[in-house]
């Protein structure tokens, strides 16, 4: 069963390296910033390093947060649940390839927890308050996205682009942002992963965003002092074409935080209950199942994400660096903060928010309502289907196989 | 492949889209200096005719495209209908650049008088410069959007505007000027000759009224 789930949980996490991880780096390819072959590589170590650092935070609300342990005390029914949820999450998000829905795997194993957790023990066996706090961040993350791109945009406006001298401009702001990026990371990781106090966590972080700041101070100003531009505003989106490379980074880094659970969730979980043989919401994530969730993504990406960022990064030739790297920051920030409160949000819809709130900054020339309303739909979709069809596939596994 | 990043944005970027629509309209005037100089030689145009057909077709398919792609999406630089109107009337100076053409080539002008040429000819020239600034206008709003609207980028624009108008206020002057000339030959020349030289200089003058409204709609966009 293990083994099986092992399996499963892998080419799930295949799944998502080589769909999910394509969209999440989609605008970083597209603005040309990085090659899709540099994605994948970039996606191939980040991806595994976001998911071990942090992508425990996320699987234990998937493994303990949707269903209630005490509702559903039978560890064998744990068991083929999250069987269930598996197969039905990957089946789901198999057709929804094929068919390009736009559809989330977070939402879908959300989705095939809480159908499995209604069959296996009745309504009140799903924890509703978190499922409520999930569908709400499912709304906000795509808002906060578009708050942040929006924002960061804005900034890079005043600071840089509406300067005397853009370009001047961009030497002495950019690096700035570099070092934000970097607090948010450090504080993130010192306060939600190395449980440092308030205090040290601030210390460090500082520190941290000091050093970035000086290095990119000394790689701006010595790399570009010579040069005198003849179109200001090139010269800006090429500075911000390297800093993008970071931002690219830190999405891909952001994305395996979250998206790692999706995949080794109902993994984890089935590893609970076959090494204690009981349904004990004591057992803390392994290392080594983030690990495995991580070296699958890792895997989709390098086996089959090259072709498709590439046919994204192709479909996308409206988009500059500077807008590129404010969709990137907003995205990763946004995905990384519901990373380590716990909560699994969809990378690609905070995207969609994220690019939507270029667009209504006037960074981008427009944004495609089809997509948008997909997403609606996907919303309303996705979560009843998968449970459903998690449900009944648990139900037909509870008849066919005696634990 | 869920590839739906991809799709949020448009395939071409509408404002090149507008670019390329605004050289075709300058790469047809482009032909007039030409045109004129083979005419009033009594030289054959049919050629230049067929080249400025086939850029009328090709600026048709931009404007599919470029309605296409308003049609479709929701956010853009500029206001879709100002966009529109200024896609109207660029296309509209490539028809008056073609209208002068074909006109020129149902009536051949004999023995025109060499300064009336010559004064034809330089406000060929000067409708050619209007249009050219026109285009520049157009180029230069990629740059407005790229500045993020810097303040110092629509100033820029709009003095490439003003020279716009200027340019539309001395083809009004050399094609007045021209007529009036016409009009005083009344006793020398074939009265539909001076009529038919007459609704020419009028349709060049066209040219650059078009270039004009183009120019004061994006003065309209920048504001917006």
């Amino acid at each position: 069963m293990l083994v099986f789930g092992i399996g499963l949980g892998f080419a799930l996490a295949f799944a998502i390296g080589a769909n999910d991880v394509a969209n999440s780096m989609a605008t970083a390819v597209g603005a040309k910033a990085i090659t899709p072959k540099q994605a994948v590589m970039i996606a191939a170590v980040l991806e595994l390093l976001g998911a071990v650092l942090f992508g425990s935070h996320v699987t234990s609300t998937i493994m303990k947060g949707i269903v209630k342990w005490d509702y559903v005390s039978d560890p064998n029914i744990l068991l083929l649940g999250a069987m269930a949820t598996l197969i039905s999450t990957t089946v789901w998000i198999l057709i929804a390839t094929f068919w390009s829905m736009p559809i989330s795997t977070t939402h879908s194993v959300v989705g095939g927890m809480m159908g499995f957790g209604i069959v296996a023990a009745g309504w009140n066996a799903v924890n509703w308050m978190t499922m409520l706090r999930i569908a709400m961040t499912w709304v906000i993350s795509p808002f906060f996205g578009a708050l942040l791109s929006f924002t960061v945009f804005k900034i890079i406006s005043w600071t840089i682009l509406h300067k005397e001298s853009p370009y001047n401009a961009a030497k002495r702001y950019a690096p700035y942002f570099i070092a934000a990026t970097f607090f948010i990371i450090a504080f993130l990781f010192c306060s939600k992963t190395l449980h440092l106090d308030l205090i040290m966590t601030i210390v460090v972080s500082l520190a941290l965003s000091a050093v970035s700041l000086l290095i990119s101070f000394k790689i701006l100003l010595t790399k570009l002092a010579s040069k005198e531009p003849e179109n200001e505003y090139e010269e800006v989106e090429k500075i911000f074409r390297k800093m993008q490379v970071f931002t690219s980074c830190y999405v891909s880094f952001s994305h395996g935080a979250n998206d790692v659970a999706n995949a080794i969730g109902p993994l984890a979980l089935i590893f609970a209950v076959i090494t204690t043989g009981v349904a004990s919401t004591s057992v803390e994530v392994p290392l080594w199942i983030l690990l495995l969730g991580g070296a699958g993504i890792a895997a989709g990406v390098a086996a089959l994400g090259r072709k498709v960022m590439k046919t994204i990064g192709e479909d996308i030739t409206v988009l500059n660096n500077t807008r590129g790297f404010a969709i990137d920051f907003g995205t990763a920030t946004t995905v990384l903060i519901a990373s380590v409160i716990g909560v699994p949000v969809s990378t690609t819809h905070t995207v969609v928010g994220s690019v939507t709130g270029i667009g209504m900054a006037k960074g981008t020339e427009m944004v495609n309502v089809g997509v948008l309303k997909n997403i609606i739909y996907s919303w309303l979709l996705t979560v009843p289907l998968v449970a459903v069809c998690s449900g009944a596939l648990f139900w037909v596994l509870q008849k066919i196989i005696v634990l | 492949m869920m590839n739906f990043i991809g799709k949020m944005f448009p395939k071409d970027s509408p404002m090149k889209l507008m670019k390329d629509h605004a050289e075709l309209a300058k790469k047809a005037v482009d032909f007039l200096p030409e045109v004129f100089g083979k005419y009033f030689y009594e030289q054959d145009i049919s050629s230049i005719a067929r080249e400025v057909d086939q850029i009328e077709h090709d600026a048709d398919q931009i404007k599919v495209e470029i309605r296409k792609s308003y049609e479709d999406l929701k956010y853009s630089f500029f206001n879709k209908m100002d966009i529109l109107f200024v896609l109207h009337k660029q296309d509209a100076i490539i028809d008056k650049a073609d209208d002068v053409i074909k006109l020129l080539m149902m009536n051949q002008v004999k023995d025109l008088d060499h300064l009336i040429i010559k004064d034809i000819v330089a406000l060929t020239h000067t409708v050619v410069e209007s249009v050219e600034l026109m285009t520049d206008s157009i180029s230069n709003l990629t740059l407005v959007a790229e500045s993020s609207f810097a303040k110092k980028e629509i100033d820029r624009e709009r003095e490439g505007i003003d020279k716009v108008e200027r340019k539309e206020s001395v083809t009004d002057d050399e094609s007045i000027l021209i007529g009036k000339k016409l009009y005083m030959m009344k006793e020398e020349m074939n009265a539909v000759d001076i009529l038919f030289l007459g609704k020419v200089v009028r349709n060049l003058s066209k040219i650059s009224d078009r270039a004009e409204s183009v120019a004061e709609r994006v003065r309209m966009l920048i504001r917006a």
